[in-house]
């Protein structure tokens, strides 16, 4: 029985290794990434908050911005903190850089359909890629988004 | 010889009239770009109005603007500028050629050789045949906030 199981825990340990090396390829510009240790404040003096975030929900700098969740293929769901004034509309911008691929969208859905929970303070982002010509719903999208 | 050049020299001045008038997605409406004028948008650190091509329509705190490969495009702010911020990146349609197109921005800024930290770098795509291909036919505004 152990002896039958090697090959496949092998197999599947090998697997593993696969897809990390998969995921630290995946970035457009892998090899100028920097590492996110620490993650450094934004300075955007006439923005109230604004948000770098990686295609895996990572926060990479941010300002005025409490979490970063994604809870489905590409819903991104923004929490402010509490100072902010909401009544505003975000302006989100692909970052090339931290995606992966190049036919990539992102969206704001000021209805937070994404977002189990939502509060007057999160902000939904739809990211999307294409394949095979069409949109779908992807994680392959790095952006910026900035409340003014 | 004179008489023999005119018709000719007359018939290619049309014709890149003509090229350069459907260069443009709205070139009806696209500006002369003899004296640029300086945006006034007092909520932005720098603002830069950027032509397919690479060519700077107006702009406030932008320095100067190269592209140099294709769907690569790199400006540089002006002194004062603070960089520790996020680029926001729109399409400007009538200062683009055909649709399917899209623009980013590139937070490395690795397709700018000698980048500074007041460099932004955005590439710009066009949508062929179901993919993405880098294109110098993308205008398109970006904001520094």
């Amino acid at each position: 029985m152990k002896r039958n199981l090697l090959p496949i825990l092998f197999g599947f340990s090998t697997l593993v290794v696969t897809a990390g090396a998969g995921h630290a390829q995946s970035e457009n510009d892998l090899e100028k990434v920097p590492q996110l240790a620490n993650r450094p404040r934004l300075i955007s003096p006439l923005v109230q908050a604004a948000a770098h975030v990686s295609r895996d929900a990572v926060l990479i700098a941010s300002k005025g911005i409490k979490s970063v969740s994604s809870p489905s293929t590409g819903q991104f769901c923004i929490e402010l903190r509490g100072r902010i004034v909401r009544k505003t509309a975000p302006v989100i911008s692909v970052d090339w850089s931290y995606s992966t691929g190049n036919g990539l969208l992102a969206y704001w859905d000021p209805a937070n359909n994404g977002c189990p929970g939502a509060t007057r303070r999160t902000i939904n982002v739809v990211t999307y890629s294409l394949s095979g010509g069409e949109p779908v719903l992807s994680n392959n999208v790095a952006f910026v988004v900035a409340v003014p | 010889m004179k008489r023999r050049l005119f018709p000719a020299l007359l018939g290619l001045l049309v014709t890149a009239g003509a090229a350069h008038a459907q260069s443009d997605s709205g070139s009806e409406k696209a500006p002369q770009l003899a004296n640029r004028p300086n945006l006034i948008a007092p909520f932005a650190q720098a603002v830069a109005q950027v032509s397919a091509g690479g060519t700077l329509i107006s702009s406030k705190g932008v320095k100067s603007v190269t592209r140099p490969s294709t769907g690569q495009i790199c400006i540089e702010l002006q002194r004062g500028i603070v960089a520790r911020t996020v680029p926001l990146v729109s399409v400007d349609w009538s200062e683009s050629t055909g649709n399917g197109l899209l623009a980013y921005w590139r937070s490395t800024s690795s397709g700018c050789p000698n980048a500074t930290r007041r460099t932004v770098n955005i590439v710009t795509y066009v949508i062929q045949g179901g993919a993405a291909n880098l294109s110098d036919d993308v205008g398109f505004v970006v904001v520094v906030p």
